[in-house]
């Protein structure tokens, strides 16, 4: 106790990538973003969803690539193997699976009654011999390039990727892939919501602590201060450029109202107010910083499009993926281990999400704007401090990952 | 688990039980924002001397087994979640600094992709 080096917060960031000004056009420019379709989201490493939703034969979801127009299936087959696929009968082109998740361990195309397993292998043609000669072992779907990490399956469009997802996702090491990919983890709740805003925008609002004093001023003003929300940066990452920390203050300031006083009793869930029955977490050694008495959560970019929060028993994952250069879906999605049995543990989860969301609408909120004054061109370029650095990072990967060489850096 | 916690009296503010014990946090959310200033600190002054007692007295049993009045007022006392901050932080029912929450849709399950 009263040791500083315990409790120091570390610094809030550096210039390390520069000072200059960074120009918005990428934010805005159409032709920026059919740089963005050919070079990012059908090269990179794309989180499409959980394993745990697909626990037997047959089951399986899909996942929408909005701006590239392209769904996938993903899949797990008979000998328990995850597999993805083009969302297309090889016949005509039509979407094999209509729905966002589900169990079939043969998909029937609804146009002419194709069937496929979850192999992908053309198992059935209906009228078969009017086709004349058909060779089925060649009209299989489509296969995606696909893969599991921390319990997220994430798929490439690129069939043969130039990294493993493995060292794509580097700092975010074994001790990652072993606590998040915990099979206890389970999908609790989530929003969804459309902008009129470059997806990168949305990123950007949850990837720097500056912020935090001004936007959040009728919220959560003190209960995470500005100054408490350092960045780090991983220039030698391909996947995750960044990250941000956020550290309670050593004496909780703003309103810490009764409610959340209450709520606090029975659970975790708020970001914002110290819990005195905090959540369980197992194999967290390496992943979270436990040893530091004001640590709360760490929040990894990962390239392109998520920020996973990640904290004691608790994971936050927001997604944002693109519909043209000024318009995006927007995601949040919140995982827990264990089930809610009692009603306190509720009541701290709805405190807890309620307050989360609150906040999150102040994040959302500066985004359409600032898309206006980009397409406007009234600001054509931005500036960003040291402890936005962040910004920078995600800035700098964006650049070499649009240049058409690869996933290098 | 057998109840050894009694009942709080909450035959005071019975009506204001009946008016936010909704059955959905959506449900609860559209009633702070379509209600005054006034109708929501009244249901808040009412509930606050009662809810570490309520929620004392529902946590005695399992979440399931939750039902008829009891049930009412578990999501009376779930509506303060949604009420706290108008009354204590923007002392307004709807928050001028963020997107319209309502612009949030709840997702049914991760890979959910259905909007509005």
């Amino acid at each position: 106790m009263g040791n500083a080096d315990i409790t120091a917060i570390p610094p809030l960031g550096s210039h390390e990538l520069g000072t200059e000004a960074i120009p918005s056009d990428h934010y805005s420019s159409d032709e920026f973003f059919e740089l963005e379709k050919k070079h990012i989201f059908k090269k990179t490493w794309l989180m499409a969803g959980r394993e745990s939703d697909l626990v037997k034969h047959g089951d399986y979801f899909t996942f929408y690539i909005d701006a590239l127009e392209v769904s996938i299936i993903i899949t797990k087959d008979k000998n328990n193997k995850i597999n993805a696929f083009y969302n297309a009968c090889t016949h005509r082109g039509a979407y094999v699976a209509t729905e966002s998740c589900g169990h079939a361990k043969f998909m029937t195309c609804d146009f002419h009654g194709w069937v496929f397993d979850s192999e992908g292998t053309l198992a059935d043609v209906p009228s078969e011999e009017l086709f004349g000669e058909l060779d089925k072992s060649k009209l299989g779907l489509k296969p995606v390039t696909v893969d599991v990490w921390g319990g997220f399956v994430f798929i490439n469009l690129d069939p043969k990727p130039e990294v493993s997802l493995e060292d794509y996702l580097a700092p975010l090491n074994k001790s990652f892939d072993k606590y998040l990919g915990n099979k206890d983890w389970s999908w609790s709740y989530g929003w969804r919501a459309e902008f009129n805003a470059n997806w990168k925008l949305l990123v950007d609002a949850q990837i720097e602590g500056y912020h935090v004093d001004q936007t959040h001023r009728n919220t959560i003003a003190g209960a995470i201060p500005g100054t408490n929300a350092p960045a780090e940066v991983f220039p030698d990452s391909i996947g995750v450029p960044a990250k941000i920390s956020a550290y309670r203050p050593d004496k909780m300031l703003g309103v810490q109202t009764d409610v959340a006083l209450l709520s606090a009793k029975h659970g975790a869930t708020s970001l914002y107010t110290k819990s005195e029955n905090e959540f369980t977490a197992d194999d967290g050694e390496g992943v979270l910083n436990e040893d530091h008495p004001l640590w709360i959560f760490d929040a990894y970019l990962i390239f392109p499009n998520i920020v996973l929060f990640i904290q004691k028993g608790q994971i936050l994952v927001q997604r944002t993926l693109p519909v043209s250069a000024d318009k995006c879906f927007w995601e949040v999605d919140f995982f827990h281990t264990g089930e809610i049995e009692d009603f306190g543990q509720a009541f701290n989860s709805e405190q807890g999400r309620i307050q989360i969301r609150d906040v999150l609408t102040e994040d959302l909120y500066t985004a359409e704007g600032i898309q206006k004054n980009f397409n406007a061109g009234v600001i054509k370029e931005v500036y960003i401090n040291r402890q936005e650095i962040s910004i920078r990072a995600y800035y700098h990967r964006l650049m070499s990952a649009v240049k058409g060489e690869g996933v290098s850096k | 688990m057998s109840q050894t916690i009694s009942r709080p009296d909450v035959s005071g503010i019975q009506s204001e039980i009946a008016k936010w014990g909704l059955s959905s946090t959506e449900d609860r959310l559209v009633k702070r924002m379509n209600s005054s200033m006034e109708e929501i600190q009244s249901f808040y002054d009412s509930m606050l001397p009662k809810l570490p007692n309520i929620i004392e007295y529902l946590n005695q049993f399992k979440l399931a087994d939750l039902e008829g009045e009891d049930l009412l007022l578990s999501r009376a006392a779930l509506a303060m979640c949604e009420v706290d901050n108008a009354v204590n932080k923007w002392k307004a029912p709807i928050l001028s600094t963020g997107i319209d929450t309502l612009r949030m849709s709840k997702k049914s399950h991760f890979s959910d992709r259905t909007m509005l």
